[in-house]
């Protein structure tokens, strides 16, 4: 599904997502990343640049790199280039991810970048203006922020303004996650603006008071929250007037780091997270799977790859061997974490973890449903890895088989999937306790819908008997 | 949190009068970032309620002298 744009300008669109910071907003043209800036915030990037912090992050690969345009060289109607004083350009990052989409340990990252970010910018009397995980991406397995006019001037007596966003959009899902095993994806895709300090105040009980960070930035705040609300007191410039300074923020966002960083989650009822380790094929047909995927990936030609259901990535490392980018996404929110903590370790560029569920893909949404897009507008696959997982979908989550088909051969030119008949274990065990109502699931009804749209270049059946695979190509 | 953490917070929720002009949902967000500041926020804190303190002694002593006169 193609995203509407909110409106031309030019021979470019302006990026639906990026207009609530109103001294600035971002364009895309032709894969290439612009933004315009007020002058008081183009007054700010000439600062930021003057600072050490800036050319460290830059070197360390926190901080997307950007470069002044000379407002001439901005394909730009006119009308719209004069609203800015300055432009930008930024370094794309591969793929735009989301939090939502992201596992703990990629907001845990994302989090303590972003504090270290507040810490050295307060240091050199600068500041961030807000704290979103929607200002940083992943590149190369890292954190990275992208955001840079949220880096503002420190004004005297200021407090970190960023401080509740952090806490709902970073700090609440983690500790939700950590403390109570309650997955915080849902909740971010939920609400735009994370969870809120109320709503957090209740998902907590009595007893997680005891927790680390609980008492203070849960159920202290939503009392202070309750209570100020509508005070009409200045309270920024009675701040500055009691004498509030730096050393506050840099005492409490050093704290906040070392309560982020103790923040664990070890998974609780993961399915897939050691697949490898109970998958029921032989290891003949687990290297002739190998063989198949390697092989096809390899004469694909492919550069960006979907390996969707990927529980521990071994055919997403394997795909990485020859793709651009792959996407290795799964819906077991603790298989895609042991993932990327692997090749975060392995410093494995090329592959981007994601909690993806394709029976409930990420949608549009947010403002006129254009501030966030469904992932296939964001990264459109050139291949479709889809390995031992159409008897979920199609026996699981009740997809029927034709309509996953069509949706496979909507997003990718070429494809690689697996069948899995029922006389295998695997799904023998999904049909166990459900009323056989799945007489779409078939090989030859599968082997109809893939001809449909595509032309099968590849097949073989593994030593089982119970294992088919095909790689298709748009006809 | 520390004990003088929770001296500090009860005053400041105390001493509010909530009012309910308009939506600010960043106020008490600001505040705690005083009281969770360390040690160098005390004395924010305190100039920060001086005003509140004096009202409250003002008030105190005012209702000490009407009790004194009753």
């Amino acid at each position: 599904m193609s995203r509407p744009e909110l409106s031309q300008a030019g021979p470019c669109a302006v990026d639906s997502g990026s207009f609530r910071d109103r001294d600035g907003r971002v364009y895309r043209l032709d894969g290439r990343i612009v933004r315009g800036l007020s002058a008081g915030a183009l007054a700010d990037f000439e600062n930021l640049r003057s600072k050490k912090f800036y050319v460290r992050c830059l070197e360390q690969g926190q901080l997307v790199g950007s470069e002044p345009l000379a407002p001439e060289r901005v394909p730009l109607l006119p009308q719209e280039r004069d609203r800015w004083a300055g432009f930008l350009e930024h370094e794309a990052v591969p793929v735009v991810t989301y939090p939502y989409e992201w596992t703990f340990g990629m907001l845990r990252d994302a989090a303590l970048l972003q504090l270290d970010l507040v810490e050295a910018a307060i240091l050199e009397n600068m500041t961030l203006k807000d704290a979103t995980p929607y200002n940083i991406q992943f590149r190369n397995g890292r954190p990275v922020f992208i955001d840079i006019p949220s880096f503002e001037t420190l004004q005297a007596g200021a407090p970190w303004a960023g401080y509740r966003q952090f806490c709902e959009l970073f700090l609440f899902p983690l500790m939700l996650q950590a403390y109570k095993g309650i997955p915080f994806q849902p909740l971010l895709r939920g609400r735009i603006d994370g969870i809120g300090v109320q709503a957090a105040a209740r998902l907590f009980g009595l007893r997680d008071r005891l927790r680390p960070g609980v008492l203070s930035h849960v159920w202290l705040q939503a009392k202070l929250d309750r209570r100020f609300s509508g005070t009409r007191q200045d309270v920024r410039t009675d701040l500055r007037a009691a004498g509030f300074n730096k050393e506050l923020i840099l005492a409490n966002v050093r704290k906040l780091r070392r309560l982020v960083a103790k923040l664990a989650w070890e998974g609780d009822d993961s399915e897939w997270g050691a697949y490898e380790a109970f998958h029921n094929y032989s290891e003949t047909d687990h290297l002739l799977k190998e063989a198949f995927v390697d092989e096809c990936v390899a004469a694909s030609d492919a550069g960006l790859v979907w390996d969707i259901g990927c529980n521990t990535g071994q055919f997403s490392r394997i795909a990485a061997r020859h793709a651009r980018q792959v996407l290795a996404m799964d819906l077991d929110h603790f298989a895609v974490e042991r993932l990327y903590r692997a090749i975060r370790e392995e410093g494995q560029g090329n592959i981007l973890t994601l909690v993806q569920n394709v029976a409930d893909p990420s949608p549009n949404w947010g403002w006129r449903n254009c501030e966030r897009s469904d992932l296939g507008t964001r990264a459109r696959p050139d291949l479709i890895l889809c390995l031992a997982l159409i008897h979920h979908v199609v026996i699981s989550a009740n997809i029927p088989l034709d309509e996953f088909v069509d949706w496979l051969a909507s997003l990718a030119d070429q494809l690689v999937i697996e069948f899995v008949s029922r006389a295998d274990d695997k799904v023998k065990i999904l049909l166990r306790n459900k009323q056989d109502k799945y007489s779409d699931y078939s090989l030859e009804r599968l082997e109809a819908a893939l001809g449909r749209h595509f032309v099968v270049r590849r097949q073989q059946t593994l030593q089982s008997g119970n294992r088919h695979l095909y790689w298709c190509a748009r006809t | 949190m520390k004990s003088w953490h929770w001296l500090l917070a009860i005053f400041l929720l105390s001493a509010a009068q909530p009012l309910h002009a308009y939506l600010d949902p960043g106020t008490g967000s600001m505040l705690l970032q005083v009281i969770l500041g360390g040690i160098a926020a005390i004395g924010v804190a305190l100039k920060l309620f001086w005003h509140r303190i004096r009202i409250a002694l003002r008030f105190s002593k005012k209702h000490a002298a009407e009790d004194e006169s009753a």
